[in-house]
């Protein structure tokens, strides 16, 4: 036992590919251009469309992710930095007459800005606590540009286009910033940082007993988060060119975001990806079909995820493995 | 302004504030014996809303008999869940995320229930009282925020009674202050939690049905009123009954004289962000600011 | 030379009540100090406040000179002071492995690059090299309280806190442990050292302080202590041990 725990542990490994960063990075390489191709397969207007919806979801899902699953906090209120991100990137693109991938960024740094001004009163709160102020301060930003004139209020904002509308370009800009956001969250969560927030997660008390400042961490994260999840933002309205406060900001949307990532296996790095796209698929299906039974769907998930399967898709995924692992070598030892 | 209007916004306000009171009621019951924070209240709010609706209009029950009949009700679809699942839920002296999302999951199946069965349609509980006002001195109010009061008041004083003069009472005390004690002294921590779930639930039914006589409704009636159930029970120290008086009274004075102040639109800011505000500022409460200035002098 | 850790007055309220009341005593750079007391004496409130989780209420505590300011411990853990728990805190999704790399990457001596085979060694130091890859949550309780020791270990401190570390381990692994405290003195640690186990505890220290309903009853060398009669009359009534 002793020499096995020695040739995993002590960095000398047997291949390269035991590592798990490698296995991850390898894995999103074989996805993101297996997703890129799609669009040769003929899928049609619909289908890319589908893809590209999906795509953003994935980049908010992981985003969440960060600082829900590996930190443990859970917010309920990350719409706000979709709907910062789409309206700044809507505002910048259309005001400023800056090219597409500046106004995401810019999206993106104003989501990462309030996410300071956000995170520092309530990161003091506990779990819970700060999970219902998240609500609070969502729907307080939702209910000020619903009333906020310059931006459109309630009528919305519609960005004034530059060029014809070619849908590829809006479908490989979400891929773009979604590979960029497996990248990041496969770093993070191979880091210091990632274990540090996973110890946060664990008992914040006893990870500030070992010197982790849990403040700065969760800090970091939600501003990654949020920068990733504005990006998200600023990537649907580039498509969509017209948002309203209702639309990005809903309470739906934070629902939205933070049920992907627990369907698929919170505080993993390929779980979010899953959850977003079971549901951008699912959620698609089933608006043509039972307009009226998502929320009920996503309830049920929910309850029935948290009383039976707490990993989700990837945990349940897991525990069939290691039956058949079990088996298998209960079997070959017989 | 004057002092006829300024009174009449300031019993507007008080008699907005025993609602408020009966409608977090079932919030700190549950928050104090479990340390589960109900997110599903707000569906329970709409339920109740919802039923007293149909009793009026399909059975021509009195709203008020409707609201009293809710309580049994809904005591016992609260038990019934909690056996379903709120059992379940890994048991802890602090609030855990499994327990938020677990209601939250309820809360989105309930709201989804309401929109399959009543459609999002405004519906209000329309009866002679609702349009008939009452005169006392230079003050006139509608009469049926008057009986709403009446009855939030009388639903407060029967759980005041009940907390302090029987056992489940007793039982609830104790195990607020701490569990591990209270089962230590015999308290049995499981039925206790039980009918406390269930009064838990009990109360927001007739708090729904309580608001709907008041205010009309949608399935998605319980959402704005959650927010201020919080906002109600953390300012009061989330443990503490006298103190959701104190927090409902606040909120409901914030709310009522903040029109004069802020535009229309941004009204159910306010209680947002006095949400956000009184989580951060004084995450125990009121009492719990009370308390530290007790301590120190 | 100043005393590494010097407290003065301390005392620690709880809501009216003073778990602390008072205290103060020094510890000389490189001893190895025990701290004991009936329960409720305050002792596991004591540590609290000297390593940073909890703030006094009045008097002050000063750690290599410096006055410590309290209700932050990570920042006590940068200035080289860590703890174990009473009670096991493990992380426990983490694997035991994992957990002690935490107190290395975040302890005292900041790490940035991979710090497992160090951890491996931390570990083997308290003799559980052999769970390294297992979840904590899998551990029995005396695996945990070694693994409590382990990353505290790991975070490097110039001053030690262990709070009942030996509880739930059998004779063979107390002595151990104890051989293990005494080698990390040696090699120039500082220990404060909670223990019920008073034979254990006597056995190691050079000077023991006797705490009892918050207050400093008495300190001296463990034989001094051991047949103090105001020890032996707050011990007896309660739990005779000795």
């Amino acid at each position: 036992m002793e020499q096995a725990a020695t040739v995993n542990v002590s960095g000398v490994a047997n291949s390269r590919w035991s590592s798990p960063v490698v296995r991850s990075a390898a894995l999103e390489i074989v996805c993101v251009t297996a997703v890129a191709l799609l669009p040769l397969a003929k899928l049609g207007h619909n289908g890319v469309r589908l893809a590209f919806v999906t795509l953003v979801w994935v980049t908010a899902s992981l985003g969440w992710n960060l600082i829900g699953g590996f930190a443990g906090q859970v917010s309920f209120g990350f719409a706000v930095f979709y709907g910062l991100g789409a309206y700044t990137t809507a505002i910048v693109y259309s005001q400023g007459g800056l090219n597409r991938f500046v106004a995401i960024l810019a999206g993106a740094l104003v989501a990462m800005a309030a996410s300071f001004l956000i995170g520092l009163p309530t990161f003091r709160l506990k779990g819970p606590y700060f999970a219902i102020a998240t609500i609070g301060v969502s729907e307080t930003t939702r209910v000020v540009m619903t009333n906020l004139e310059i931006t459109g209020g309630a009528s919305g904002y519609r960005m004034v286009e530059r060029g014809a509308f070619n849908q590829l370009v809006h479908f490989y800009v979400a891929l773009t910033i979604a590979a960029m956001a497996v990248a990041v969250t496969i770093w993070i969560r191979h880091s210091k940082l990632g274990l540090a927030l996973l110890a946060i997660r664990e008992d914040q008390e006893a990870a500030s007993d070992l010197g982790v400042n849990p403040f700065r961490c969760k800090l970091l994260a939600h501003a990654v988060g949020a920068a990733l999840t504005g990006a998200a933002g600023g990537a649907f309205v580039g498509y969509a060119a017209f948002i309203y406060p209702q639309g990005v900001f809903g309470f739906d949307i934070s629902v939205a975001i933070l049920l992907m990532p627990i369907i698929g296996g919170v505080g993993t790095v390929w779980g979010p990806v899953v959850g977003a796209v079971v549901y951008g698929l699912v959620n698609e299906e089933l608006f043509a079909s039972f307009p009226q039974l998502h929320l009920l769907l996503y309830g049920s998930l929910l309850i029935i995820i948290i009383l039976f399967e707490p990993g989700g898709v990837l945990g349940m995924v897991d525990r069939v493995v290691r039956l058949f692992r079990r088996r298998s070598s209960i079997a070959s030892h017989s | 302004m004057s002092t006829v209007d300024f009174l009449n916004l300031l019993v507007s306000a008080l008699l907005l504030a025993g609602v408020y009171a009966a409608m977090s009621v079932g919030m700190t019951v549950i928050y104090g014996v479990m340390k589960i924070v109900n997110l599903a209240h707000a569906g329970f709010l709409m339920l109740g809303a919802y039923f007293v609706y149909e009793l009026y209009t399909r059975f021509h029950v009195d709203p008020l008999l409707g609201v009293l009949l809710a309580f049994p009700v809904f005591y016992c679809i609260g038990v019934a869940l909690y056996w379903l699942m709120v059992r379940r839920l890994p048991r802890s002296d602090t609030p855990t995320l499994s327990s938020l999302l677990l209601l939250f999951g309820l809360w989105l199946v309930i709201q989804n229930l309401g929109y399959l069965v009543w459609g999002n349609a405004d519906r209000s509980i329309l009866t002679s009282r609702t349009f008939a006002t009452i005169q006392i001195g230079p003050i006139i109010f509608p009469t049926v925020r008057l009986v709403v009061f009446g009855a939030a008041v009388v639903s407060l004083g029967a759980l005041e009674f009940v907390l302090h003069k029987t056992w489940f009472g007793r039982a609830v005390r104790a195990l607020m202050q701490n569990t591990d004690a209270g089962r230590i002294v015999g308290v049995n921590v499981d039925r206790t939690a039980r009918v406390s779930f269930g009064v838990g639930i009990a109360f927001a039914g007739v708090a729904g049905g309580l608001l709907a006589m008041m205010y009309s409704f949608t399935p998605d009636f319980g959402g704005a009123f959650l927010l201020r159930s919080f906002v109600i029970i953390v300012l009061g120290g989330l443990e503490s009954f006298s103190g959701v008086a104190v927090g409902a009274v606040i909120l409901a004075l914030v709310e009522t004289f903040s029109i004069l102040f802020i535009p229309s639109g941004y009204q159910s800011a306010v209680s947002f962000s006095l949400l956000v505000v009184a989580l951060v500022v004084m995450p125990s409460g009121l009492a719990g600011l009370w308390n530290r200035r007790q301590r120190l002098t | 030379m100043p005393p590494i850790l010097r407290l003065d007055n301390v005392s620690r309220h709880f809501a009216g009540l003073a778990a602390v009341n008072g205290v103060s005593f020094e510890i000389e750079a490189g001893a190895l100090i025990g701290l004991i007391g009936p329960n409720g004496a305050g002792k596991t409130t004591l540590l609290s406040l000297v390593a940073g989780a909890l703030k006094p209420t009045s008097g002050k505590i000063e750690f290599e000179g410096r006055r410590l300011r309290g209700a932050k411990s990570f920042r006590a853990v940068h200035a080289g002071i860590a703890r174990t728990h009473q009670v096991p805190k493990p992380f426990r999704t983490l694997t035991v492995l994992e957990n002690v790399e935490v107190g290395l990457q975040f302890g005292r001596k900041k790490k940035g690059k991979s710090v497992a085979g160090e951890a491996l060694e931390v570990l083997k130091s308290v003799g559980i090299g052999h769970l390294a890859p297992m979840p904590a949550s899998l551990l029995s309780v005396g695996d945990l309280k070694r693994l409590e020791l382990a990353r505290a270990l790991a975070a490097r401190p110039s001053l030690l806190l262990c709070d009942e570390v030996c509880s739930g381990l059998t004779e063979n692994e107390t002595g151990k442990i104890l051989r293990l405290l005494c080698e990390i003195r040696s090699a120039g640690t500082t220990i404060l050292y909670v223990e019920h186990n008073l034979r254990a505890i006597m056995s190691v220290c050079d000077h023991l302080v006797v705490m009892d309903h918050g207050q400093k009853l008495v300190e001296g060398t463990p034989d001094s202590v051991q047949n103090n009669p105001a020890v032996i009359e707050a011990y007896i009534g309660r739990k005779a041990v000795i």
